[in-house]
């Protein structure tokens, strides 16, 4: 009887790291860690291995990429972070790939599979929710991945990113703070996005704990987008009573509806309060300045990509990397106008 | 309004894509047991290594789709995958992102996904992610602007993928594209400020280092100089990647100079709209004490107020019709080899005479 060959996936095995790494140390040793070079020599050694085929085997099975699915290209929301991903994965020799799937959950479920037979090692998705598909898909196959922008409250998936319900609830209880009762909400559209619907659950938990009802004429959802924010927010300047504060489901929203109101001599923040979320980059330049949540754009995708990249080297990694947000108050929010006089 | 024009309609069109064979290929398995194409493999090659379930679902795909294992790997290599690639310098600008959402949609629309990866304007990383993606079986590529490493080329023609470049037009006329001419639009603006009576100009660049539509819009303001007998001074160009702070940064510097312009050209809206905010924070007034103009006419543009004097580039037509182009190539169509798309000066609140000329209007 012939002993069996000693495969890459043994060595894996007897080191504790996965196949890509083994082939990644005996090909490329300057990109893994000197503790992880070591294991995988000393299982080499002590399995006899010989790396014929290890070539082979890194080319059907590390692409050395990444992928990211990400919603929306529009208005650029998720330029920062994925730039930050980017960057991160190169510096360790991967390329990212990124596509979009529209907020629909059905397309970015066939995405990735197409994905998957196309080549890649890991996988950056945004949001929580998802088809349970994907994620059969992805344990099927064994391809780490990270949740991004939200907490998995189940605890099942890793993820990077940050409560959105609770920043909301900052927003909203600072608005009452500073006195406002008639309090309304530009949403993001919230089928198929779980970080809208928790910033719409936190205003309305914020305002339900101070007795306030938030009017179902006074949530108005509209796509992420300069132009849906002005019409949203000409709604809301015709609603009687108008709201004092309009909270908006992100910083495009807002930029908008402080835009309609400016165009129908709303004096922000004097006669109405405006916030956004996200802190992008235009929203300190607007005059006035935007108040709104930062989200620390940068670090979400360089921990993202250090999730990915620590998988890959058949680590265990963080289950839940909480970032922490800030409410940045600037120039569109001030007390209501009964309240100053 | 003539939309397109199509410069050279005679010449050679690129040669439509074989179309595809009918056979049976791993990746149909794999879609119809629901599995990926890595798992039809292991179940064929290593069917222990499979769970029990995922072998039979997989087995039953096999049968059922008549599918013959040998040459999967061809055939996973030669198949027509029904992915595009673009390949862009960046998503931090948000007209890059609108064109490549408008091909996005339009690609859907055909059943194509967009496959993107960006270079952040590095020549170097632009050829790794453009070979990941041919090496990911893309059908077609989508490339921005004229500037790119011959080895990107030789890739392509290598594998017989077509491509288009977009933003510009390839001036060698040995690339098929869809584009704007930047130096006529640049030349557009400087002339709507020598109009108004501007003499000291100064430019907010972008870095023009592998990236001609930045060139071409400095070379066209220079050549509208020229044309009146006006040079630009070494210090009035200043580089700078395209963000907010840079445009801040490049108007802190041109004013504090003992002869400050009175007119900034800037490379694009983002530069535009950071060198207005700097205005605003050292209390300059814009247009009457310097006038400030983009290129691209963001969404903003026409939103902030006063408005941004800038050029209207239909960026999303762009971006359908670099998909559109790609769509009838893989349908064996013949296209026009170069589509330039009109551009169109919007004069708005940013752009006044400058103040000596107001004034000497005033004593008439």
């Amino acid at each position: 009887m012939t002993k069996p060959t000693v495969k890459l996936a043994d060595v894996a095995r007897l080191a504790g790291v996965c196949a890509a790494t083994v082939s990644r140390a005996l090909s490329q040793p300057q990109l893994v860690s000197a503790a992880m070079l070591k294991r995988v020599e000393a299982a080499v050694q002590q399995l006899h291995y010989v790396p014929d085929g290890a070539a082979r085997a890194l080319r059907s099975r590390s692409t050395h990429t990444v992928s990211a699915l990400i919603p929306t290209l529009d208005n650029a929301i998720y330029a920062r972070v994925t730039q930050a991903l980017q960057r991160t994965l190169e510096a360790s020799g991967y390329t990212l790939l990124l596509a979009c799937h529209e907020f629909d959950l059905g397309a970015e479920l066939a995405i990735t599979r197409s994905l998957i037979a196309r080549g890649i090692d890991g996988l950056v998705l945004v949001g929580i929710e998802h088809d349970p598909a994907l994620f059969a898909l992805l344990a099927d196959c064994g391809i780490p991945y990270v949740l991004t922008w939200a907490l998995d409250q189940s605890g099942r998936h890793p993820c990077v990113g940050f409560d959105n319900r609770v920043a909301a609830m900052r927003v909203a209880n600072y608005l009452i703070d500073i006195g406002h009762r008639e309090i309304a909400m530009i949403t993001g559209i919230t089928a198929g996005n779980d970080r809208s619907r928790a910033r719409l659950a936190g205003v309305r938990d914020a305002l339900v704990a101070h007795d306030i009802e938030l009017l179902p004429q006074r949530v108005i959802e509209a796509p992420y987008s300069i132009a849906a924010g002005r019409e949203a927010m000409q709604h809301m300047l015709a609603l009687a009573p108008r709201p004092t504060a309009v909270i908006c489901g992100n910083d495009v929203l807002a930029m908008g509806a402080v835009l309609e109101c400016h165009a129908h001599g709303v004096t922000v923040p004097a006669a109405m309060s405006i916030t956004g979320f996200d802190d992008m980059e235009a929203a300190s330049i607007l005059v006035p300045a935007l108040t709104t949540v930062r989200v620390p754009m940068h670090e979400l995708g360089h921990a993202a990509a250090q999730q990915i990249l620590v998988r890959l080297d058949g680590e265990a990694g963080a289950p839940v990397t909480e970032l922490a947000v800030d409410l940045i108050v600037r120039g569109t929010t001030a007390p209501p106008p009964a309240a100053r006089q | 309004m003539e939309l397109l024009r199509s410069k050279r309609p005679d010449s050679a069109t690129p040669a439509p894509v074989k179309t595809p064979r009918k056979t049976a290929k791993l990746s149909d398995v794999a879609r119809l047991a629901k599995v990926s194409t890595a798992t039809v493999s292991r179940a064929l090659t290593l069917p222990h290594k499979v769970k029990p379930h995922t072998l039979e679902r997989v087995q039953a795909a096999v049968k059922s789709l008549g599918y013959v294992a040998h040459g999967a790997a061809r055939a996973l290599a030669s198949r027509r995958t029904h992915t595009i690639g673009a390949v862009i310098p960046t998503l931090d600008n948000a007209i890059f992102a609108n064109t490549t959402h408008a091909l996005q949609k339009t690609l859907d629309e055909a059943g194509y996904t967009l496959l993107l990866a960006c270079h952040e304007f590095d020549a170097e990383v632009e050829v790794r992610v453009t070979r990941a993606l041919i090496e990911r079986g893309v059908d077609g590529l989508v490339l921005l602007g004229t500037s790119h490493d011959p080895q990107l080329y030789a890739m392509m023609s290598g594998r017989q993928i077509p491509y288009v470049l977009t933003w510009a037009l390839d001036e060698s006329g040995k690339h098929p594209c869809v584009g704007f001419n930047n130096r006529a639009a640049a030349l557009q603006l400087a002339n709507h400020l020598l109009d108004l009576g501007h003499r000291e100009f100064a430019m907010i660049s972008g870095i023009t280092a592998n990236n001609e539509r930045a060139r071409d819009r400095l070379r066209g303001m220079r050549d509208a100089l020229a044309a009146r007998g006006i040079k630009l001074a070494p210090e009035r160009v200043i580089e700078k990647p395209y963000s907010l702070a840079s445009g801040r940064e490049g108007l802190r510097a041109l004013m504090a100079s003992a002869n400050p312009p009175t007119a900034v050209m800037c490379g694009n809206d983002v530069l535009a709209i950071g060198a207005i905010a700097e205005c605003n924070t050292l209390g300059i007034n814009v247009p009457q004490q310097v006038s400030i103009t983009g290129f691209d006419d963001m969404e903003i543009a026409s939103l902030l107020s006063p408005g941004l004097t800038t050029v209207h580039f239909p960026t999303t037509e762009l971006g359908q019709l670099a998909a559109a182009n790609l769509l009838s190539r893989l349908a064996g169509r013949k296209v026009a080899w170069q589509h330039e798309l009109p551009v169109e000066l919007k004069v708005r609140g940013t752009t006044a005479p400058p103040a000596r000329t107001q004034l000497r209007r005033a004593l008439r």
